[in-house]
């Protein structure tokens, strides 16, 4: 058997099943490539020792006729900051770097019991604060397509481990756009869920009111498949819903798009970049597959990337203070410090735009500017979202397109210094964080040889159908293949 | 005027226990963000409270304690799985 590392996720259960595919000759494949590639992509910041053994006993599993679960023996990679019981889980901060869990999130333990073989832990922006990998203690990840570029953030090594084929799926989180843009970067598909469709619980926590636990992929059925295995309610996180779609997250994949409406923002396809004409073909592929496309304008959506720090720099300021270095954190003897003095020392070793979150998130919550930055940004999420339902209910919307991000992958260290033009980024992305849709990034083309990919979001609740559009989307895109190393 | 002075980052950054010499290399570009933020005047605090999400306290887990994973102690800093060490408070 020759290992097929860029199979589908139910071509490579169903391969397993039937003994057509090893899923340790496959596993032994993604090891070798990640040694060979990942010294310079550095998707991933640790490996399970354990992930070939496991494979082998699937193997074993198949072949005696047991069940081995929808997706087995597939090589799940986990962004770093969603805790499983083998091995660390450090959010690429230098406080967490000797941390071992002493559980497997929900959404983990789901996805190995459907199977998945846990291959290692990606590199993110530490603690998920920025959207590029460039904020990890421990270095960048590298884009695939272009490894002078940045892979996206905060889930870049997820991203790029899944596009470079040093994995079949990963797990991202998306507090801004941390799954999207970098699926949209990496030319994969990345789906941040309804809030409350996946659990939480296992997931450090960052902004816990609007982030979500997502699949990233090489295509929106293996999105789907992941789904089914790792949503619905979880009495360990009461944000979780009960009820999920009839039939699956799969349930809508080939029903097409004749005959619903996709709302467009016209600032966004109007633009004569390389990104803005892509989503004008975007549309008119939809356009011409069956679909009525109109015009969107949400008054407020200037608004939104400002409310959208307010409210994490707030949380973020509230989830950090338990980073004090005394129950976890670093080798620094108490002895002779005063507790503020021995916190302050040890958060001395944070990195720069976990620090600068801090600073805002003790200040926008604060007496005296509370009323002028969180209420108000509070009250932008209401009007944003009452704006989105509206214009979601009077126009019959199915869902509303746009490019992922306004720009295709930059060079790494091209924004670093500039915290407003990355703001900007996220423009498009954080909508459906504030709103709790669901919204997921589509490879649509690639703008000089760059990827760029195309959003869609949703409505509340209906991802499965957000998921049906997006295999439209998918089906008259480009055919990118996967980058050349 | 920038939307925060050098010596409100300061102090805010103190509060948050984030040393004197951290905070000042982060001014400019914690100015710029508060800066960016300004734009949320654009909407008004009339109308009441935010809205937030009401929940069923009959959809909420039980509140009842649960005993800790075995080793749960190996999991953190401390001396033999048993105490962690913290320096004194004032």
């Amino acid at each position: 058997m020759t290992a097929n590392l860029a199979l589908g996720l139910a071509e490579y259960a169903e391969g397993v099943r039937s003994g057509d595919v090893s899923a340790e000759e496959q596993m032994a494949a993604t090891l070798e490539r990640i040694a060979r590639h990942d010294g310079v992509l550095h998707a991933y910041v640790s490996l399970d020792p354990g992930a070939l053994g496991e494979a082998a006993r699937v193997d074993r599993d198949a072949r005696a006729g047991r069940d081995v679960g929808p997706l087995a023996g597939a090589p799940l990679a986990v962004k770093d900051n969603i805790c499983v019981s083998r091995g660390p889980t450090t959010c690429c901060s230098r406080m967490l770097e000797s941390y071992r869990s002493p559980y497997d999130a929900t959404a983990v333990s789901r996805l190995r019991g459907a199977g998945a073989i846990v291959v290692g832990k990606t590199n993110m922006d530490e603690f998920a604060m920025g959207i590029t990998t460039e904020f990890s203690s421990f270095g960048p990840s590298r884009n695939p397509w272009d490894t002078d570029r940045v892979p996206g953030g905060s889930s870049g090594g997820s991203a790029v481990a899944v596009s470079a084929l040093e994995c079949a799926a990963a797990l991202g989180s998306d507090t801004g756009g941390s799954v999207r843009n970098p699926a949209s970067f990496c030319s994969i598909v990345g789906l941040k869920p309804t809030y409350g469709r996946v659990s939480r619980h296992g997931l450090v926590s960052y902004a816990n009111s609007i982030e979500q636990i997502g699949p990233m992929a090489r295509s929106v059925r293996d999105a789907a498949m992941m789904m089914d295995a790792m949503a619905g309610h979880d009495p360990m996180d009461d944000t979780t819903r009960r009820a999920g779609p009839a039939g699956g997250h799969t349930a809508h994949l080939s029903d097409g798009v004749e005959g619903l409406v996709v709302g467009v923002d016209a600032r966004e396809v109007d633009r004569s970049t390389c990104v803005g004409r892509a989503a004008r073909r975007a549309a008119g592929a939809l356009e011409s597959l069956g679909a009525s496309v109109v015009d969107v304008d949400l008054a407020h959506e200037g608004l939104s990337v400002a409310a959208y720090y307010v409210l994490t720099a707030a949380e973020a300021g509230s989830n950090l203070a338990r980073y004090d270095n005394i129950r976890y954190g670093y080798d620094m003897p108490p002895d002779g410090y005063e507790h503020g003095a021995y916190v302050t020392a040890a958060r001395s070793r944070l990195g720069p735009e976990v620090q600068r979150r801090m600073i805002l998130g003790g200040f926008v919550p604060s007496a005296g500017h509370a009323g002028r930055y969180y209420l108000k940004a509070l009250r932008a999420r209401d009007v944003l979202a009452s704006e989105a339902d509206s214009a979601f209910s009077s126009r019959g919307l199915a869902c509303m397109l746009s490019p992922t991000v306004p720009v295709p992958p930059f060079r790494v260290g091209e924004k670093i210094d500039d915290p407003v033009e990355l703001f900007r980024m996220d423009s498009n992305t954080v909508l459906a964080n504030l709103t709790g849709r669901p919204a997921v990034s589509v490879p649509f083309t690639l703008c000089d040889g760059l990827p760029v990919g195309m959003q869609l979001v949703g409505r509340a609740g209906e991802d499965a159908r957000l998921l049906g559009v997006a295999a439209a989307l998918e089906g008259a895109a480009d055919d990118m293949g996967v980058p050349a190393l | 005027m920038p939307a925060i002075t050098e010596s409100e980052v300061v102090r805010v950054a103190a509060l948050m226990k984030i040393g004197a010499g951290d905070a000042a290399a982060h001014v400019p570009k914690v100015q710029k963000m508060v800066g960016y933020f300004e734009r949320l005047d654009e909407v008004g605090l009339e109308g009441g409270a935010p809205a937030g999400e009401a929940v069923d306290v009959g959809d909420l887990r039980a509140d009842e304690a649960e005993e800790c994973p075995e080793g749960l102690m190996g999991h953190l800093k401390g001396e033999g799985g048993e105490h962690v060490r913290s320096p004194g408070l004032r």
